[in-house]
C-alpha cells in the first residue's frame, strides 16, 4: 500500500499523475490536508474518481493555526514541533507504519514534520514546477509562518533530510548547474504529454472536467483571471467589468473559454459572458488546460499575469501589466484614440507620454494600425504624434504641457487622454491654446434602453486646421455585447454645445489652478512657519 | 513584567467603564424622569466623575420627589443615546464579511440555506410593523396598526393553546381583526400581501452572495418563521431577482419555527442527516442559535436595521421615521459598498431634508397656482436638480443672487444692509476701509473719506465705525449712482427669467428671507416687473432680530418648512445658532460653485455675472454629498412609488433628521476639518478658513 499526503491542487495533480503512470497497479491512499479548502470542498469527488483506493481528509488546519499562535508567543520550536507530532498522530486516520512507500507532496507541514521526527522513509515531490533549484524562493515561501522557517534546520525539507530517499523534480526546469542526489525526474508537462487518452479522461474527470469545450478552428478566445478582489486590489464589481471590457474589445466574436484563478472563486464569468461561454473549474490545475479544449485557440489574454505566457507561439497572446488594474477605465478613451490615429492614416511612431502603451498597442493592432507605440515618461517634444495622459504625480506639469505647446511644429499632433480632467494643455492663461483644440466625443448610451450613461472627451491638439477639419469628421459607432453599451465616437462643428463644452473645459482648468496655488501657498506659509520657528 | 502589568491595568480600566457605563445605562434608562433629567437638561460636555456625581444627586431627587415615573420607550431612549457616525464613513464600519470569505465557506457545503426577510430581502422600514400604517389608510381604518398587533399576538397564543406552538397564517390573523374592526378577511389578507409585495427589494450583498452560491453550484433553499404561504415568499423573492431555489420552507406549513429548532428537523429530514448546510441569517437566535443547536452550519449577518439604528434620528413621526431609517440603515449598512463620508452626510441627512423641502415647495406653489419657482444661488443649486426630478414638468428656474448682490442693489431701500453688512460686521476682522471699499466695488468713495481724514490704510475699529458710516450716510448719493449699471444688469436678467409670469416662488435655505425680501421690492417696486413674489425659506431665524419678517409670514408671502415664529417654536429655540447649527445645515444644501457676487453689463452691454474666487479644496466633498442626496431621494421614493404620500416630510421630521447631525460639532470637526469656508465672500479673498478653524474660533458652548 502507497500513501500519498497532497496540500494544494497542484501537490494532488502530483500524486494522481504519479499514482497512474508509476504505480498503476498498486493500491493506494490520498491523504488531502484541510489546510487546503477545495480539498474539503471537493473530497467526494476525488473519492468517487477511483483513482485511489481511499482518500481521507487530514484535519491538520487546526494544529496549523495553533503552530502560528505558539509561534506568535515565542514558545520554543521543539516543544512546538512535538505538540504538533502528537497532535498529528490523533488526527491521522490511516496507521502510517504499515504503509509500504510514502510520498509527501510537501513535506514542510505539520504532516511531513511527523513523518521526519518519527524517521519514516519517504519520497519528496517538488513544491512546484521547476523551484526545486530555487531555495530562496521557497523560504521567502516559508517566511510567513515563523516556526516553519525556523524548523528547517532542524528537519531538512525539501528532501534534505537522512529519511527522504527520493526527490520527485522537473529536471529540466531547474537552474542550470543545479544537482540533488536524491533528485529523480518528474515533469508534469511531459507526463501529461504522454498519458493515455483513457488516463486522461479520468485526470480531467478527476478534476471537475467533465466534457471539453469544443469550437471551431481559430474560434476560441481563452481569457485567464486572477482574483484581484480576493486580494483587495478592486471591487468584485470592478473586476467584473475588466474582465468584461476586455472581452468586449480583445475577443467580441470568439467563444470564450475562462480558466478562474484557483482562488478566484466569485468571479461569475458563466453570468458575465452568458451562454456564449465555457469556464472550466476554478480548482483545476492549469497544466491541464491545453487538454480541456478541443480546437485551435485564437487570442489567450489576462489582465496582468505571466500565465498566458505558455501560450506564446500556439495564438495571440494579450497581456498587460498592473497599470490596467487602473487604466481599464479609461479603455474607451484609448479605444477612441486609436480611432483618431486610423483618421490621421499615419504610420509614425507615436510616443505614449505616461499613459498605457500596452493597452494603445493591442486595441492598434486589432484596428490594423502598423504604428509602433513608445513609452515615455517625460513629455518630449519634436515627434510627428504623441498622445499624453494627465496622471502625473506632479501637480504642476500642466506648466510645461502649455510651454511646449507654444513650441509645437506644424505638422506635430498631440492627443490628450485627459483621464483626470486636468486639461493639463491649458496654463490658465494662454486661451490661444483653445483654437487649436479640436475635442473628440465619446458618449456611452445603454444599449438596452438607449439612455445616455456617460460622456468622456478626449482632445486633439495641432496647428494643422485641415487635420483638425478632417478629424472633425470622425464618426464611428461599437457596441459592447457585455458591458450592454453602445460606444459613440465623434466630433461636432463649431457649435454651441462645443462652445460650452470648452468653456466647461476652461473653467475646470482654472479651478484646478486655482487649487494649485492654493497648495503652493499653504506649502510656503507652513515653510515660513517653520523658519519662524527656527526649525 | 512591567509591560504584562500595564496591559493589564489598561484592561481592567477599560473593562470597569464598560461595567459603569452599562450601569449607569440601566439605572437612567428604567426611569423617564432620570432620562430627562440626565440627557435632556444636563450638560452633555460634563466630564465623566461630574457626569457620575450629577447622576447620583438625580437618583436622590427622584427618592425624594418623584416616587412614580413611568419606562420611557424605545423611541424616547433613542431620542437621546443615538448619535452621528463620528468617527468615519458609516458604511466602512459594517463589519460584513468579503465575498470570497463567505464563497470559501459556502465550498464546505453542499447546501446553502438563506434566511428570507432582512436577509434575501429588505422593507424599506425599520421596523417591520410599520407596514400596518400603510394598510391602515388603505383600510380608512385608525389604529389599525395596533389592532393588526393584537390580533397576531391573540392568534399566536390561540395556536399554542390548540396545537402547541405558535405558528398561524394571514388568515387566521385578520379572523381575529373582527373583534376590533369589520373586514372582507380574504380581501384583506390579499392586500396586506399585495402592500408587502410591493415594498420588497433585494439585499444588494445577499444577492451577491446568493449568486457565488448559485454559481458554485450550491442547492440553495430558504427557510423563513413566517405567516405568509412559501407561494407568496416565492414570489416577493421572484420579484427581487432571485431564481433558482431547490425549496422554500415555512413555518406556518410545516407548525413549527426555526427559533424552535423543528423547522431545522424538517430541514434536515428532506436533505438527509448527513447533508453540509450553511444557514446564514440576521436573528442571534432562530438564525444562530438554535441553527447551530440543530446541528447546521451557520454564519451570521446581523441585521442592517440594527446596525444602523445606532445613528439615526428617532425624535420623528412613527411612519415617516420608520421609512427614513429602514432606507438608510439598508443602503449604509447591508455590506455591498464602502461610501465616503461625505457621500453619507449628503444620503443620511442633505437627501431627506431637500426631499421634504422640495414637496414642501411643491405644494406651496400648487396651492397658490404660482406660475414659477427660482432657487436662488447657491443654496437652490441642488434644490433645483432634485426639483426637476421630482416634479418635471414644473417651470423652474436657477437664478443667481446673493446677500452682496441683494445688498448694492438696495442700496436706495435697505441703507442699514449696506452699512451692516460691508461695515459694521467687519469690525472683528480689522479691515481697512481700502479692502472694504474693494468688497464694495466703490473707489468714488474715497475722496470723501480721504476729505473726513481717513487714509485707506485706515483700519476700521469700533471708534471710528459711526464717523466713517456718517460720512457714507453724507455721500449716500454716490453710492446708488454707482451701483446705477449693476441694477440694470439685474433687471434685465430677471425681466428674461421671468418673462410671461405672474407669480413667482423665490426659495432659499434661510434664515431671515433677506434674498427673498431684496428680491421681493426689486421685482415688485423698483423694477416693476408686473409679478408678485412668494418667499420660502427651510427655517427662520435671526440672532440679531428674531421677529425680521414677522409681518411676512403673517400675510403669508413668506412660509417656512422646518420652523418660524409661527411653527415649531420649540424646534427655533432648539436651533442653536451660536452653536453653528446654521452653518451646518447650509453645508447640506452646498453648490461646487463660486459664490455669486453681482451683475454687470459688459463692453456690449449684455449681462454679466461676476463671482467670487471657487473655493476648490471643497468641490469633489460637495459632489459627493450631492450624489449622496440624490441617490437617497431616488432610493426614498422608488422604495414607496406606491405611497407617495411618503414624501409629505413634515418640517419637524426633517429637523429632527439635521438636528442629529448639527448637534454634533465634533462630526465636522473630524470629518469636514478641511471643509473650506469663505467668511469674506465679496472681498475677492484668496485665504479661506478651513471649518476647523471656523468651529474652533465660532463656536460657543
Amino acid at each position: 500500500m502507497i500513501l500519498y499526503y497532497a496540500l494544494t491542487t497542484y501537490h494532488i495533480q502530483c500524486c494522481v499523475l504519479h499514482k497512474l503512470t508509476r504505480r498503476p497497479d498498486e493500491k493506494a491512499v490520498l491523504l488531502l490536508s484541510d489546510i487546503h479548502k477545495n480539498s474539503v470542498a471537493f473530497l467526494n469527488r476525488y473519492s468517487e474518481s477511483g483513482i485511489f483506493d481511499e482518500v481521507y481528509l487530514l484535519e491538520e488546519s487546526a494544529i496549523n493555526a495553533e503552530i502560528r499562535r505558539r509561534g506568535s508567543k515565542n514558545k520554543s520550536k521543539i516543544s512546538i514541533l512535538n505538540y504538533a507530532c502528537k497532535e498529528i498522530k490523533k488526527v491521522l486516520p490511516v496507521n502510517v507504519a504499515k504503509m509500504n512507500e510514502v510520498y509527501l507532496c510537501p513535506d514542510h507541514f505539520p504532516f511531513g514534520w511527523y513523518i521526519i521526527k518519527n524517521g519514516i522513509k519517504y519520497h519528496c515531490f517538488e513544491e512546484g514546477c521547476g523551484v526545486l533549484s530555487d531555495r530562496e524562493f521557497m523560504l521567502s515561501n516559508m517566511s510567513r509562518n515563523k516556526t516553519q522557517y525556523e524548523l528547517m534546520d532542524v528537519l531538512g525539507y525539501f528532501g534534505e533530510n537522512q529519511y527522504a530517499v527520493e526527490v520527485l523534480a522537473d529536471v529540466q526546469s531547474q537552474k542550470e548547474g543545479y544537482t540533488n542526489e536524491k533528485m529523480t525526474d518528474f515533469s508534469v508537462k511531459r507526463i501529461l504529454s504522454q498519458l493515455s487518452p483513457q488516463d486522461m479522461q479520468r485526470t480531467l474527470k478527476f478534476f471537475g472536467v467533465e466534457k471539453k469545450v469544443k469550437a471551431d478552428a481559430g474560434s476560441l478566445g481563452l481569457v485567464l483571471t486572477q482574483h484581484m478582489a480576493n486580494l483587495g486590489i478592486m471591487s468584485l464589481e470592478d473586476q467584473h467589468l475588466l474582465y468584461k471590457l476586455l472581452a468586449d474589445y480583445f475577443i467580441p466574436d470568439k467563444h470564450i473559454v475562462v480558466k478562474p484563478h484557483p482562488d478566484d472563486i466569485t468571479g461569475r464569468y458563466s453570468e458575465i459572458y452568458g451562454d456564449s461561454a465555457d469556464v472550466l473549474p476554478f480548482a483545476m490545475p492549469s497544466e491541464l488546460l491545453p487538454y480541456c479544449l478541443e480546437g485551435q485557440l485564437s487570442t489567450a489574454m489576462a489582465a496582468n499575469s505571466t500565465a498566458v505566457k505558455a501560450f506564446e507561439g500556439e495564438c495571440r497572446t494579450i497581456n498587460f501589466d498592473q497599470r490596467i488594474l487602473t487604466d481599464f477605465r479609461h479603455i474607451h478613451r484609448y479605444f477612441a484614440v486609436v480611432e483618431i490615429l486610423k483618421q490621421l492614416k499615419s504610420d509614425d511612431s507615436v510616443i505614449i507620454t505616461n499613459a498605457n502603451e500596452l493597452l494603445l498597442g493591442e486595441l492598434g493592432k486589432d484596428a490594423g494600425l502598423k504604428n509602433n507605440f513608445e513609452f515615455t515618461q517625460d513629455l518630449i517634444r519634436g515627434f510627428g504624434i504623441s498622445v499624453v495622459s494627465d496622471n502625473f504625480p506632479e501637480q504642476d506639469d500642466y506648466l510645461f504641457t502649455a510651454e511646449m505647446l507654444g513650441a509645437v511644429g506644424d505638422k506635430e499632433t498631440l492627443i490628450f487622454l485627459n483621464e483626470e480632467k486636468r486639461h493639463i494643455y491649458f496654463d490658465g492663461q494662454n486661451t490661444d491654446v483653445f483654437k487649436n483644440i479640436c475635442p473628440i466625443f465619446i458618449t456611452l448610451t445603454s444599449i438596452t434602453d438607449g439612455k445616455i450613461l456617460d460622456e468622456e472627451v478626449v482632445y486633439l491638439y495641432s496647428k494643422d486646421k485641415e487635420l483638425i477639419d478632417k478629424e472633425k469628421n470622425i464618426n464611428c459607432e461599437r457596441e459592447l455585447k457585455y458591458t450592454n453599451v453602445k460606444v459613440d465616437i465623434h466630433s461636432i462643428s463649431r457649435s454651441e454645445a462645443e462652445k460650452i463644452k470648452v468653456l466647461e473645459g476652461i473653467l475646470e482648468a482654472t479651478e484646478r489652478r486655482l487649487k494649485d496655488y492654493i497648495e503652493n501657498k499653504k506649502k510656503l506659509d507652513e515653510r515660513i512657519r517653520e523658519l519662524e520657528n527656527g526649525k | 513584567m512591567v509591560r504584562k502589568l500595564k496591559s493589564r491595568f489598561k484592561r481592567f480600566v477599560k473593562r470597569s467603564k464598560g461595567k459603569i457605563r452599562r450601569t449607569r445605562y440601566r439605572i437612567v434608562m428604567k426611569h423617564r424622569f432620570l432620562l430627562d433629567g440626565y440627557y435632556k437638561y444636563g450638560d452633555p460636555n460634563r466630564s465623566f466623575i461630574r457626569k457620575g456625581i450629577y447622576l447620583v444627586l438625580l437618583v436622590f431627587a427622584y427618592f425624594l420627589n418623584v416616587k412614580s415615573s413611568s419606562t420611557p420607550n424605545r423611541g424616547e431612549i433613542n431620542k437621546y443615546t443615538t448619535k452621528p457616525c463620528i468617527s468615519g464613513a458609516e458604511s466602512s464600519f459594517s463589519r460584513r464579511h468579503s465575498y470570497t470569505f463567505i464563497a470559501k465557506r459556502m465550498l464546505l457545503y453542499d447546501i446553502i440555506s438563506f434566511d428570507v426577510f432582512d436577509t434575501l430581502i429588505l422593507r424599506p422600514f425599520d421596523d417591520p410593523k410599520s407596514v400596518f400604517f400603510l394598510l391602515g389608510e388603505i383600510h380608512k381604518c385608525p389604529s389599525f396598526k395596533r389592532y393588526r398587533i393584537l390580533a397576531e399576538k391573540q392568534a399566536r397564543a390561540e395556536a399554542f393553546e390548540k396545537n402547541g406552538n405558535y405558528e398561524v397564517t394571514l388568515k387566521d390573523i385578520y379572523e381575529k381583526m373582527s373583534r376590533y374592526v369589520v373586514l372582507d378577511v380574504d380581501k384583506a389578507v390579499e392586500l396586506e400581501i399585495e402592500v408587502e409585495l410591493s415594498l420588497v427589494y433585494a439585499n444588494p450583498y445577499m444577492k451577491e452572495v446568493f449568486l457565488e452560491a448559485k454559481n458554485l453550484g450550491k442547492k440553495i433553499i430558504a427557510v423563513s418563521d413566517m405567516y405568509l404561504s412559501s407561494q407568496v415568499i416565492k414570489k416577493m423573492l421572484q420579484k427581487c431577482g432571485y431564481e433558482g431555489f431547490d425549496d422554500v420552507i415555512v413555518s406556518v406549513e410545516h407548525g413549527c419555527s426555526k427559533r424552535s429548532r423543528e423547522l431545522y428537523s424538517v430541514v434536515k429530514e428532506r436533505y438527509g442527516e448527513d447533508s453540509k448546510i450553511l444557514h446564514i441569517g440576521d436573528n442571534p437566535v432562530s438564525d444562530l442559535r438554535s441553527a447551530r443547536a440543530s446541528g447546521i452550519a451557520t454564519l451570521f449577518y446581523k441585521n442592517v436595521n440594527s446596525r444602523g439604528n445606532y445613528h439615526r434620528a428617532f425624535d420623528m413621526t412613527s411612519l415617516i421615521g420608520s421609512g427614513y431609517r429602514g432606507v438608510v440603515n439598508s443602503k449604509l449598512q447591508n455590506g455591498n459598498k464602502v461610501y465616503t463620508p461625505f457621500y453619507e452626510y449628503g444620503y443620511t441627512y442633505s437627501g431627506f431634508l431637500t426631499l421634504g423641502y422640495c414637496h414642501y415647495i411643491h405644494e406651496f406653489v400648487k396651492n397658490n397656482n404660482i406660475d414659477k419657482v427660482l432657487f436662488l444661488s447657491r443654496d437652490g443649486y441642488i434644490l433645483k436638480k432634485i426639483y426637476d426630478k421630482l416634479y418635471p414638468s414644473a417651470d423652474t428656474s436657477y437664478v443667481y443672487w446673493s446677500r452682496s448682490a441683494a445688498t448694492k442693489l438696495t442700496v436706495n431701500k435697505f441703507r442699514n444692509e449696506l452699512l451692516l453688512r460691508y461695515i459694521k460686521y467687519k469690525i472683528p476682522r480689522q479691515m481697512t476701509l481700502m479692502k472694504i471699499l474693494r468688497a464694495l466695488d466703490m473707489d468714488q468713495m474715497s475722496k470723501p473719506l480721504s476729505d473726513a481724514g481717513f487714509t485707506p490704510n485706515t483700519i476700521l475699529t469700533k471708534d471710528n465705525y459711526e464717523d466713517i458710516v456718517a460720512v457714507f450716510i453724507k455721500n449716500w448719493d454716490i453710492i446708488v449712482k454707482a451701483y446705477e449699471k449693476n441694477s440694470l444688469a439685474a433687471k434685465m436678467y430677471y425681466e428674461q427669467e421671468l418673462s410671461g409670469c405672474k407669480s413667482a416662488c423665490i426659495v432659499d435655505i434661510g434664515w431671515a428671507a433677506s434674498g427673498y425680501s431684496a428680491l421681493r421690492y426689486l421685482i415688485e417696486d423698483e423694477w416693476k416687473l408686473g409679478c408678485k413674489t412668494y418667499g420660502l425659506v427651510a427655517g427662520s431665524t435671526y440672532l440679531h432680530d428674531m421677529d425680521i419678517i414677522e409681518s411676512q409670514l403673517a400675510s403669508g408671502v413668506v412660509s417656512s418648512y422646518m420652523f418660524s415664529q409661527r411653527i415649531n417654536r420649540e424646534i427655533r429655540r432648539e436651533h442653536n445658532v451660536k452653536q453653528m447649527y446654521g452653518v451646518f445645515t447650509e453645508i447640506m444644501l452646498s453648490a461646487p460653485v463660486p459664490s455669486f457676487i453681482g451683475f454687470d453689463l459688459d463692453e456690449n452691454g449684455e449681462v454679466k455675472f461676476e463671482f467670487d474666487t471657487p473655493e476648490v479644496e471643497g468641490y469633489e466633498m460637495i459632489k459627493d454629498i450631492q450624489r449622496g442626496a440624490e441617490e437617497f431621494v431616488n432610493d426614498y421614493t422608488a422604495a414607496f412609488k406606491d405611497y407617495p404620500y411618503m414624501i409629505n416630510i413634515p418640517g419637524c421630521d426633517a429637523y429632527a433628521v439635521c438636528k442629529q447631525v448639527i448637534s454634533h460639532h465634533e462630526y465636522f470637526k473630524n470629518l469636514f476639518a478641511d471643509y473650506p469656508v469663505n467668511r469674506a465672500v465679496g472681498s475677492a479673498s484668496f485665504e479661506f478658513g478651513t471649518l476647523d478653524k471656523l468651529i474652533e474660533n465660532e463656536f460657543i458652548k
